[in-house]
């Protein structure tokens, strides 16, 4: 039986342990190894052929490349989106009194729906105008009924007119409460679907702060909310996030989350086109991939790969579009494809699935 | 207004709860055959059923090929996950399993004792140098994975588990399947016999034990 001081590790022995701890991490953080999900499934279908579909393993192969999350430990997505919440919860907690002048971008609505917004916004304005013409009787009655001070604050809507002006108000809204009433449209959706799809990061621009210039087509029914007064503009102003506006990534990004894919690639491919675009343009490769895929399905992500590779041949996502390139190929060309493969990436993290591959073929088996 | 501003000021971090009940809807989707949450679940617990098997195994290609086996088998067995423990000590589990299969294939006895003669060989160098010189924290961590490769594997996996990975014993014990009694009982085992090769090899004095002890009373 063990006695209590059995439990502890004998002071001798702990260099060799602390050291052979710090080694191993060396070890793993060295190692890093990619990991490739539909390897993994493919292994999983070999060992149960019903508990795995051949369609699972087809799709997961479709799946964007599955890339280590931060180093070290695993990561959820709330931590990895950290700098994006905590910039935003900054600018929320000092400019929340602006915030509540400024325009939210309304959400992502149907032609239906915003024809409607705008005239809601066009009966705002009739209702601006019409309390211009018939506010000051309006203002004198009310004055005769409970002092002028009192009329006057009364006349300014809903909200204190000290710190913010009557029509603003009205905007404010018009324009603000639907959009809390829509919570599907907040940019930071947090069901486990949304966070599966194949939808970008989150920008780290504050979405809602430049609304303007992320959608043109939502610019006509914020016109008239612009018109309003000077009090109007000044807070989205204030609140743009950098002087040079949203770059492309961010407008791409937004269109993206709003469903508007054709819009996001052509603005993705916008970035292709910029003269000496390399890493931005790599790395906007890396969403049109997906992109791709949700527009025109698995022929249209491969058509990207080869697009990729003959532009960055030795590429950040070579390996995987290489690879993804092989899974999609015709049976006759496969091995001649993984073996392409092997020579472009001998340690490519599909590898071992490209060798596989090659055995079964050489087994006449084709892969 | 309030509800939108709630949405608007998250926590820079999700609670436990909230990690938890994603979790438990991700193993939901994943049960019903949804491919895209098993994608996620894989991809959070990838690195540390990697690092959890480089520690037992010493071998991180080797750790390459069997936390793919590891995910694959959770993957057709995860009905049998019935989430009374956690997901990622489930998958540990599974990895620590497997590990010992791979032992089992590849455990030559007199060939790990070959290897430890000759790691333990190479050691004149750093002895009489700075106690705490790079080139000896390596060789001291050379010498005792050499060591723990001719160790019987339910030896082997207890002193890792306890020592090297610093788990807590109730933990430790359940992921191996024994009572928190029987893992004490093979850690205690394993470091007399790892202290016992190290005395062997010149590593340790053979009073090293008692001296410390002696330091530790003093």
């Amino acid at each position: 039986m063990a006695t209590h001081e059995d439990d502890r590790l004998p002071p001798e022995l702990a260099p060799f342990t602390r050291d052979t701890a710090d080694h191993l991490d060396r070890l793993v953080a060295r190692a890093r190894p990619t990991p490739d999900f539909a390897a993994m499934l493919a292994r999983a279908r070999e060992l149960d052929p019903a508990a795995v579909s051949a369609d699972a393993v087809a799709r997961a192969e479709a799946l964007p490349p599955v890339v280590p999350l931060a180093p070290g430990e695993g990561k959820g997505d709330a931590e990895a989106l950290a700098p994006f919440t905590g910039a935003l919860k900054a600018e929320l907690d000092g400019k929340l009194a602006e915030r509540r002048l400024a325009s939210i971008p309304p959400p992502q609505v149907s032609r239906r729906r915003r024809i409607g917004v705008a005239l809601g916004v066009a009966a705002a304005l009739a209702a601006a105008v019409l309390l211009a013409v018939v506010g000051p009787d309006l203002v004198a009655r009310r004055a005769d009924q409970r002092g002028t001070a009192a009329a006057l604050e009364g006349a300014g809507g809903r909200h204190g007119e000290t710190r913010v002006g009557g029509t603003t108000e009205v905007h404010v809204d018009g324009v603000a409460e639907p959009r809390a009433a829509v919570p599907e449209d907040m940019p930071w959706k947090t069901s486990s679907e949304d966070v599966l799809e194949d939808m970008p990061e989150k920008s780290s621009s504050p979405v809602p702060a430049s609304p303007a210039a992320d959608d043109p087509t939502d610019e006509k029914p914020r016109k008239p909310v612009a018109k309003d007064g000077p009090r109007r503009r000044k807070p989205v102003e204030d609140l743009a996030p950098a002087p040079a506006g949203p770059s492309l990534e961010d407008e791409a990004q937004l269109l993206w989350q709003k469903g508007e894919l054709a819009a996001a690639e052509r603005k993705y491919r916008e970035i292709l086109a910029l003269p000496g675009a390399g890493a931005r343009a790599e790395l906007a490769y890396g969403d049109l991939f997906a992109l791709a895929r949700q527009l025109r399905g698995g022929d249209g992500q491969a058509a990207v790969w080869r697009e990729y590779l003959r532009r960055f041949p030795s590429g950040r996502f070579a390996d995987d579009a290489r690879a993804g390139l092989c899974r999609r190929s015709p049976a006759v060309s496969r091995a001649a494809c993984w073996q392409d493969y092997l020579e472009h990436h001998p340690a490519g993290a599909h590898r071992k699935q490209a060798e596989a591959a090659l055995a079964g073929a050489a087994g006449g088996e084709a892969p | 207004m309030g509800s939108l501003l709630q949405l608007l000021r998250p926590g820079s971090t999700p609670s436990a709860s909230e990690a938890e009940d994603r979790e438990a809807e991700l193993l939901h989707r994943a049960r019903g055959g949804d491919i895209e949450a098993w994608s996620r679940l894989y991809q959070e617990h990838f690195d540390r059923v990697f690092r959890h098997i480089a520690y037992l195994t010493g071998d991180t290609a080797a750790a390459e090929d069997l936390v793919q086996e590891t995910f694959a088998r959770a993957f057709v067995g995860l009905a049998q996950f019935e989430g009374r423990g956690s997901f990622a000590g489930w998958l540990r589990g599974i990895a620590v399993n497997i590990v010992r299969k791979h032992w089992r294939s590849r455990y030559r006895g007199d060939q790990a004792m070959d290897r430890l003669e000759v790691v333990s060989a190479q050691r004149s160098v750093g002895t009489d140098a700075d106690p705490e010189s790079a080139h000896l924290r390596q060789r001291r961590a050379e010498v005792l994975m050499a060591v723990l490769e001719t160790l019987p594997p339910h030896l082997r996996e207890a002193f890792v588990l306890c020592d090297l990975q610093d788990m807590p014993v109730p933990a430790a014990a359940a992921e191996l399947g024994i009572s928190p009694g029987n893992l004490r009982v093979r850690a205690t085992r394993a470091r007399a016999r790892i202290r016992s090769e190290l005395v062997r090899l010149g590593w340790l004095a053979e009073d090293s034990h008692d001296k410390e002890r002696d330091h530790g009373d003093a």
